[in-house]
């Protein structure tokens, strides 16, 4: 665990460094009148501000996260079923693919204020939207990791005669697990998003809704205070996915930090937006 | 042991001169833990110009290193080289290099990527590059494949066009770093088979590195052996074969003969007695 | 080696399958509509969806162009800034210490938070809307490109050296035409991402655009209007992605996601 601390501040202990001296640099020019008309706060003002209204922030924060991680976690389970299905089923996969085809190419936010109508300002839409926002990421990527057993894994199977489940469990899963959590990563930056944009619209509750609160008010302070709790959940729970692939594919995580990390990133399908 | 004396009847005279001098040469470098690790003890070498050198040795002995360091992709921690009187601080200016891997630009065509050794130093006008790509494929067998893309051809094919390359501009210097040991038995015969005919046709000074016995012997007019870790040259074996050696290790005895001499200065007993002498 | 009919065949049989699910998606729509007889404003039928498009065209049209306008300058400018940037820090490794961390953290932090902020500086008009989907846009670009520059072969600097060529050379004729399938790779999404952020641009303060007509439509209780304003901008975002994925098959025909034969044509010969 240290040690892990310690590899984490080798690499990126320069850049925050950096981060701090501009942060510096900004709280210096804010001293500055041309500066202080643009109405931006300073580190200061905007550390107050974090400071006084931590309940409000923390109460709407986990609204939000509520919202994002409900519809995350159905998505997950929705989507890996979803590929088990469309793999175990050629046919349904070649009747479907044209639909998912559509739903991914369409930015799921823009029906954002159609569920919005159909089922008001609670949670719930904020809740549809994240799972289907997140949904396609996962699906893609299980659906590419599953069908991406080789050849010769599947022969050494047959050779061992494991067939059915036993052959889903000990094989073909812990091969698509990579890329599965390779969509989940994707997954939950992205229900972040659509939690978000539902607040945007229409909402009551949530850190979205204090962001556009706040520009009403033109309450600059409380709206970075929002801004940046909401940056701190979104690296939180992809912080989170993240602990969880330690966890379960710890093999392929050490020969990934032997390559360049983001490339499976970057190279997961998005699964549209 | 045998010590043949047969006369190289096909060998041209090696063109006057020492090439390349190698003088009190090591490299070492600090590891991330701190502490400096030599990647080659010290050498000291010299070649003559065309010559055929291989060089012999078991893996991380720094062989690579040392090829590097002679064709100025490295620089030594110590010593100096000279190539043609002058030290040699980066690459010099008529080097071929042939890796393990072909190392094609995907990219461009089977032509292009030959050609490009000479688009890069600025050598020949595109027409020129084009006749010049397609003899050299001629010359290897690949006749035709001008507008083909690298993955379209197998490893061994790809080797050839390395090969085309590392040669399109005549280089003074040719260096080969166990070009042919990615490839199985068959291509590699091949291969080897071509490389000698190329080099006798152009006669560069080839320093070839391997850690196949039977390849070195067979290809090289001098067999430098490499051993420990790091690595110093623990002998140096002057081949005395005719050439072209195209029947190979199987069916020649003294080449065999000269395979044995090298293996036993790989073999660990001579290992220890360098360590002991350092 | 499947005789080609039985290809040919399959081929037929998926593109039926596919043809039976839209067909069984829309026989869906319809059988909802039998069901439980939503009302008329919450829950169109396909056919009124579609006589709503027809009665919109005009303004469907004028404001797919006012979106399509945001998207691809929010894009256009996510690409200069974003590959340059790429190409700033592959070239100083000290600054790419420095900055790639910060650019990772960025990456994974919801960009679409500063909307609200980004419109309060840069008004309503199209300006905010171009910035809020360059700056979705950028990350992707950013990171496919410097990835792509990092991951030459280790061999290949050494040949180029060899070869004579200095740092712009190395760049021009090996790093980026290397790097050219993970740009372009990470333009297909910075795309989709522009799309995103222009709507959700249009969603919180515009007056026009393909966004501000589904707000519109919503307000206006014309789910109709809605839906098909939802299905135009769809269709939109598919032919912007499009088009960077011929743009992909124009400029590199040599990469292997472009490739159809994986059986190198040598085998089939001999050596």
């Amino acid at each position: 665990m240290l040690r892990r601390a310690r590899a984490l501040w080798n690499s990126n202990g320069r850049s925050l460094g950096a981060v701090l001296v501009i942060l510096l640099l900004w709280e210096l020019a804010c001293r500055l009148p041309p500066i202080q008309s643009l109405g931006l706060p300073s580190p200061e003002a905007t550390a107050n501000g974090l400071i006084a209204r931590w309940q409000i922030l923390v109460s709407h924060g986990a609204i939000t996260g509520y919202e994002t991680l409900v519809g995350f976690l159905v998505a997950l389970a929705g989507g890996l079923s979803g590929a088990v299905v469309l793999s175990l089923s050629p046919r349904l996969a070649a009747a479907l693919w044209p639909t998912i085809l559509f739903l991914q190419i369409m930015p799921k936010v823009a029906i954002a204020p159609l569920l919005l109508l159909w089922l008001g300002f609670g949670l719930l839409p904020k809740v549809i939207i994240a799972f289907l926002i997140s949904f396609f990421p996962i699906l893609a990527n299980a659906y590419a990791g599953l069908q991406s057993v080789d050849e010769e894994t599947n022969e050494l199977a047959r050779s061992m005669h494991a067939a059915g489940v036993r052959y889903f469990l000990y094989f073909t899963l812990p091969q698509a697990l990579p890329r599965i959590l390779s969509g989940a990563r994707i997954a939950i930056t992205f229900a972040v998003v659509g939690a978000v944009v539902a607040e945007f619209i229409g909402a009551d509750k949530g850190l979205g809704y204090l962001v556009i609160l706040s520009a009403r008010n033109l309450d600059m302070g409380l709206m970075l205070a929002a801004i940046f709790t909401l940056t701190c959940l979104g690296v939180g729970l992809y912080g989170l996915v993240s602990l969880a692939e330690h966890y379960l594919i710890p093999w392929h995580i050490s020969r990934r930090r032997a390559e360049m990390r983001d490339l499976s990133e970057t190279r997961a399908t998005a699964g549209g937006l | 042991m045998l010590e043949p004396v047969i006369v190289p009847e096909s060998s041209l005279p090696a063109e006057q001169g020492v090439i390349l001098t190698i003088r009190d040469v090591a490299r070492s470098f600090r590891a991330r833990s701190g502490e400096t690790v030599s990647a080659t003890g010290k050498i000291n070498l010299e070649l003559l110009a065309g010559e055929f050198v291989a060089i012999v040795g078991a893996s991380g002995c720094g062989k690579t290193t040392l090829l590097k360091m002679i064709g100025g992709l490295v620089s030594p921690s110590s010593g100096e080289i000279r190539y043609k009187g002058q030290i040699v601080k980066g690459p010099v200016n008529d080097l071929g290099i042939v890796f393990q891997r072909p190392v094609l630009l995907d990219w461009l065509t089977i032509s292009r990527n030959i050609a490009l050794q000479l688009k890069m130093r600025r050598l020949s006008t595109p027409a020129q590059r084009r006749m010049l790509a397609s003899s050299l494929l001629e010359s290897v067998g690949l006749a035709g494949y001008e507008n083909r893309y690298p993955w379209e051809l197998s490893g061994g094919q790809q080797q050839r066009v390395s090969l085309c390359r590392a040669l399109i501009h005549k280089p003074a210097l040719l260096l080969m770093d166990e070009p042919f040991g990615a490839l199985d038995a068959l291509t590699r015969e091949q291969l080897q088979n071509d490389l000698e005919r190329l080099w006798m046709e152009q006669r560069p000074t080839v320093l070839f590195v391997t850690h196949d016995v039977g390849e070195a012997v067979t290809l090289s007019d001098r067999v430098i052996v490499m051993s420990g870790r790091p690595g110093v040259i623990t002998e140096d074996i002057s081949i005395a074969v005719h050439r072209p050696r195209r029947s190979g290790l199987l069916e020649n005895s003294t080449l065999q003969a000269y395979a044995r001499k090298v293996r036993a200065k790989l073999a660990p007993g001579s290992d220890q007695d360098e360590r002991a002498i350092k | 080696m499947r005789s080609k009919r039985v290809m040919a065949d399959r081929g037929i049989a998926n593109f039926l399958y596919s043809l039976a699910g839209v067909a069984g998606f829309v026989a869906l729509w319809y059988a909802v509509e039998w069901l439980w007889h939503p009302p008329e404003f919450l829950f169109p039928t396909p056919s009124a969806v579609f006589q709503s498009t027809k009665d919109n065209a005009a303004s469907l049209i004028y404001n797919s162009w006012i979106t399509g306008y945001e998207v691809l300058l929010g894009f256009l400018l996510a690409c200069v800034t974003g590959v340059g940037v790429a190409i700033l820090i592959h070239l100083w490794p000290r600054l790419g210490k420095l900055l790639w961390p910060a650019v990772l953290f960025a990456q994974i932090t919801p960009q679409i938070a500063f909307a609200p902020l980004l419109i309060m500086w840069f008004g309503i008009g199209l300006v905010s809307k171009i910035v809020i989907a360059a700056l979705i846009a950028f990350f992707p670009i950013l990171v496919n490109t410097y990835v792509g520059l990092q991951a030459i072969d280790e061999a290949a600097e050494d040949l180029a050296r060899c070869m004579l060529a200095g740092r712009f050379r190395y760049l021009l004729e090996f790093e980026l035409p290397n790097a050219l399938p993970h740009i372009l790779s990470g333009m297909k999404i910075a795309m989709t991402y522009a799309v995103v952020g222009a709507v959700v641009a249009e969603f919180i303060s515009s007056n026009n655009g393909l966004g501000n007509m589904i707000l519109v439509a919503n307000g206006a209780l014309d789910a109709a209007s809605c839906i098909s304003s939802v299905i135009l901008l769809s269709l939109m975002g598919g032919a912007l992605f499009g088009t960077v994925a011929v743009f992909e098959r124009l400029l590199i025909p040599w990469h292997i996601s472009q490739r159809r034969q994986t059986v190198r044509s040598s085998e089939a010969v001999g050596n």
